[in-house]
């Protein structure tokens, strides 16, 4: 599966290429190439299912309970208290405003947040998912 | 000269920030014949949705590494239609936009694209068989639907005919790459693209049932990065985009050993000072042309000639009009003098021909011509007119009875005009009073201020304080009635309530009182002013009066600073400040330099971004963080087993890579198990190559052919079985019953 911290990919493909020296690098347009290798009678299927429609159709399938599957391998809900972080600097939370139910860490950054239009508010409560939204 | 010393003190050093995804080929191979055919090598697949990673398990490293992705767009230029795979779409403007993928999440959807991909694999590894005649060891998430795997299976067996296919977890495959030997027993944590998991294997099985998948990884994290980042400049003149945030992420982010410890260094200026991190955006800086003297003398001698040209234009102008209108008065005063010669009938007529109505339009005619030739030849010699006399009104006093019809006409026009002067001269002479009066004020306070200057300064200072006192209060009843609990809310409604009521106040009942007196007095109309909940044009007159005041002190009054004006910006102690615009040398006078405008400050964001990993809840994500979540899974086993599983913990994938992570998990694994006396009671450590090790690991299974029999997928049991059917080979993923 997937990694995405790099030392970038451009480097070390190099590096293959030097390694095995006989590679050389252009850019190939796929779509005029030919690909000896193909089976010629298959056709792959343009009809595709995003993995919400997959995962409710394999849902559908009763798998018995203790069958380790995509969607009970999920991570539980914590148990232990949630520290309160400042939603303007990412500081210590030492309030909560009551009007916004924005968090703050101090009276500067309070000043800030009496001045701020609805609009940001909410911005800044959708970094930690508790914005308010109307469907 | 303070500014100068700041900024020699504060040599901040730069990040610069790229604006384009370098584009490196990916490189082909010809030695498919005389290496590989028929030789029966597996080849291994790193599938990730980030990169796709490909090789022969005969060698050490993969041959390809590449961004797992396609365009397929159509050139309307050349009417050809395209298709990049891989690093490839980084080529081609076009192609960036249309670049797409075949996962949604971590899990492959779409076999279509991902047939592009392995088409393009084949044919950088130089493949030219009819089929693809090598086993193939393939990475897939964990507990992936059997839908899923279907899909790939299928398009394996049916499109390239392969002969078999080994599937197994990537982050399994790392641990397996990090000693074979000590593969049987451990704990994985993967820190992939999309999630994050927790892995258990006991004694060579894996424990997939008891797993865990946290919803944070490289996208998330870069995603919560750039969020952050527009938050904290919302104005920031370019455009940031999701590659440069992750970039951001990835070479700045660490994780904190203690984070409220080190949340709270952050406050302090000359820790701050070693931390921040300044990212420096390219701009433009407008070019201003430096002209040098010859160039400037010759503008300025062409402008001249320019004027000179104008001029002469504009006096031939003039001249020909005057021409014209001499031309016109001789013609004029033919017709009049010939008048005496005509018959009535042939005057009118004459009359007619030049344009007038009568012998009044002619003589009126006659008359502005004169005085338009008079004023022009003045013009042309030089000559100031002299003063215009002020209009006549000589009709206006005298009685009506004493006029003909036509004069008490023209009287009563003249009376109009003469109303409409009188008002303009009064209009001019109060203005000049005006004029003269603020002149006297400003010489009285002037004089003042140098007989009594400590004085003057005081009352300014008085006059100032009431003023920002005033501004303050409305500041804040305006806050109150924005709360409609509040008494300023209340009082408020309270008024309406009495202006809209119909029945006068019952004390007032008694006999002869009961009518209603609103308006009398003129401060009733307050009221109005009170209940009305618009910003008043009073607030602008306030303001520009308390600049004038200030201007006034900081002019007169050396102990007051721009910092102590009303509206000043105060960064020296000011938090917010230098968390958005670091603590290099800031005039608030001046604002921000241009360079600056175009700089990020990653400061707290540095350990924010990364804390998630360990705390969800940052980023609104109600799961167990890293540590919590090996907690959880550690319970799901007896002691014994369990303390064979802490004694290797392995943390393998991108993000593992952040500066202070290992040292954190360390420290945090401690803390959740039981008290030993021994040091090496369990052991975290990181993959050697975080990257790499899944490809490897799954490169060392293929290449070892007692472990490829029994884990191998192969075409007659593809055929029976059905594509999502596995062999469980303690590397990868169980069945699913």
């Amino acid at each position: 599966m997937a990694s995405s911290v790099t030392a970038s990919p451009a480097s070390s493909s190099s590096g293959t290429a030097d390694q095995f020296s006989q590679g050389q690098a252009s850019v190939l347009n796929m779509a005029h190439i030919h690909k000896p290798f193909k089976n010629p009678k298959w056709q792959v299927s343009k009809k595709t299912k995003n993995l919400k429609q997959i995962i409710t159709m394999e849902k559908a399938k009763e798998y018995k309970t203790s069958t380790p599957t995509y969607w009970n391998i999920e991570a539980l809900p914590s148990m232990t208290p949630q520290k309160k972080y400042c939603d303007i600097t990412g500081l210590e939370a030492r309030y909560t405003d009551p009007k916004t139910r924005l968090r703050y860490h101090s009276t500067e950054v309070y000043q800030l947040i009496k001045n701020q239009p609805i609009g940001v508010v909410q911005q800044y409560l959708g970094l930690r998912n508790a914005a308010v939204v109307l469907k | 000269m303070d500014m100068d010393l700041d900024a020699e003190e504060h040599k901040v050093e730069l990040h610069p920030m790229q604006t384009d995804k370098h584009f490196t080929p990916t490189p082909e191979y010809s030695d498919y014949k005389q290496s590989f055919a028929s030789t029966g090598a597996a080849l291994v697949i790193d599938n990730g949705s980030w990169q796709c990673r490909a090789g022969w398990a005969t060698e050490e490293r993969p041959r390809l590494i590449f961004d797992n992705q396609i365009a397929k767009f159509r050139d309307r230029k050349a009417n050809i239609s395209n298709t990049f795979v891989g690093n490839d779409v980084y080529s081609d403007v076009l192609a960036r936009s249309n670049s797409r993928t075949a996962f949604d999440g971590a899990v492959m959807c779409n076999p279509e694209i991902m047939e592009a991909v392995l088409d393009y694999i084949f044919i950088k590894m130089g493949i030219d068989t009819d089929r693809i005649d090598h086993p193939i060891v393939m990475t897939e998430p964990v507990c992936v639907p059997p839908y899923n795997r279907n899909l790939m299976s299928e398009l394996l067996f049916e499109s390239y005919q392969i002969p078999s296919v080994t599937y197994g977890i990537d982050s399994l495959f790392s641990l397996y790459a990090n000693g074979p030997d000590r593969s049987k027993d451990g704990v994985v944590m993967s820190l992939g693209h999309h999630f994050s998991h927790v892995i258990p294997v006991s004694r060579g099985k894996v424990h997939t049932e008891h797993a865990k998948r946290i919803s944070y990884g490289g996208v998330a994290a870069s995603e919560f990065m750039l969020k952050l980042m527009q938050m904290k400049y919302p104005t920031f003149p370019t455009k940031m985009t999701t590659t440069q945030s992750e970039t951001l992420f990835i070479n700045h982010t660490y994780v904190a050993h203690d984070y409220l410890e080190e949340l709270a260094s952050y406050e302090d200026p000359e820790i701050f000072k070693t931390k921040d991190r300044v990212i420096q955006f390219p701009f433009v800086a407008p070019v201003i042309e430096e002209k040098s003297e010859e160039e400037q003398a010759r503008l300025t001698a062409k402008r001249k000639e320019q004027g000179r040209r104008l001029q002469e234009q504009a006096a031939k102008a003039r001249l020909e009009k005057l021409i014209q209108r001499e031309q016109d008065l001789e013609q004029y005063m033919a017709l009049k003098s010939s008048r005496p010669a005509l018959k009535k009938a042939e005057w009118t007529e004459q009359l007619k021909a030049m344009g007038f109505k009568d012998e009044a339009d002619l003589e009126s005619a006659i008359k502005t011509t004169d005085a338009a030739i008079k004023r022009a030849r003045n013009k042309e010699l030089g000559i100031e007119e002299e003063e215009k006399e002020p209009p006549t009104f000589p009709l206006v006093a005298i009685p009506d009875e004493e006029l003909s019809e036509a004069d008490r006409k023209e009287k009563r026009k003249q009376r109009l005009l003469k109303a409409s002067h009188d008002a303009r001269m009064r209009a001019k002479a109060a203005k000049a009073e005006e004029a003269a009066f603020q002149e006297e004020l400003a010489r009285q306070d002037a004089e003042r201020r140098e007989r009594e200057p400590q004085k003057w300064l005081d009352e300014i200072h008085a006059k100032r304080k009431e003023l920002v006192d005033k501004i303050k209060a409305k500041k804040q009843l305006r806050e109150q009635l924005s709360d409609r609990r509040s008494h300023a809310s209340q009082l408020r409604m309270k008024s309406i309530a009495a202006l809209a009521s119909d029945a006068p106040p019952p004390k007032r009942r008694r006999k002869g009182q009961d009518e209603d007196t609103f308006g009398q007095d003129d401060d009733d109309w307050m009221v109005y002013r009170e209940i009305s909940r618009e910003d008043d044009s009073e607030d602008e007159e306030e303001a520009t009066q308390l600049n004038e005041y200030e201007q006034q002190l900081l002019k007169y009054d050396p102990d007051f600073l721009h910092e102590h004006t009303m509206n000043a910006y105060t960064p020296k102690n000011s938090f917010l400040h230098f968390y958005t615009h670091g603590l290099g040398p800031y005039d608030p006078a001046v604002g921000l330099a241009l360079d600056q405008t175009y700089q990020l400050h990653l400061n707290v964001e540095r350990i924010r971004v990364p804390e998630a990993l360990f705390q969800p809840g940052i980023v609104g994500l109600d799961q167990t963080g890293l540590v919590e979540t090996l907690q959880d899974v550690l319970k799901r086993f007896d002691a014994q087993a369990r303390q064979r599983l802490v004694q290797n913990i392995l943390v393998t994938g991108g993000m593992a890579q952040i500066p202070g992570l290992i040292e954190r998990l360390n420290d945090s694994v401690r803390s959740i198990l039981p008290f030993s006396p021994d040091k090496q009671a369990y052991s975290v450590r990181r993959a050697q190559d975080c990257l790499l090790d899944a490809w490897r690991g799954a490169a060392m299974v293929g290449r070892d052919s007692e472990r490829m029999k029994t884990s191998t997928v192969t075409r007659q049991e593809y055929e029976e079985y059905g594509g999502a059917y596995i062999q469980e080979h303690g590397l990868g993923n169980v069945r699913y019953e």
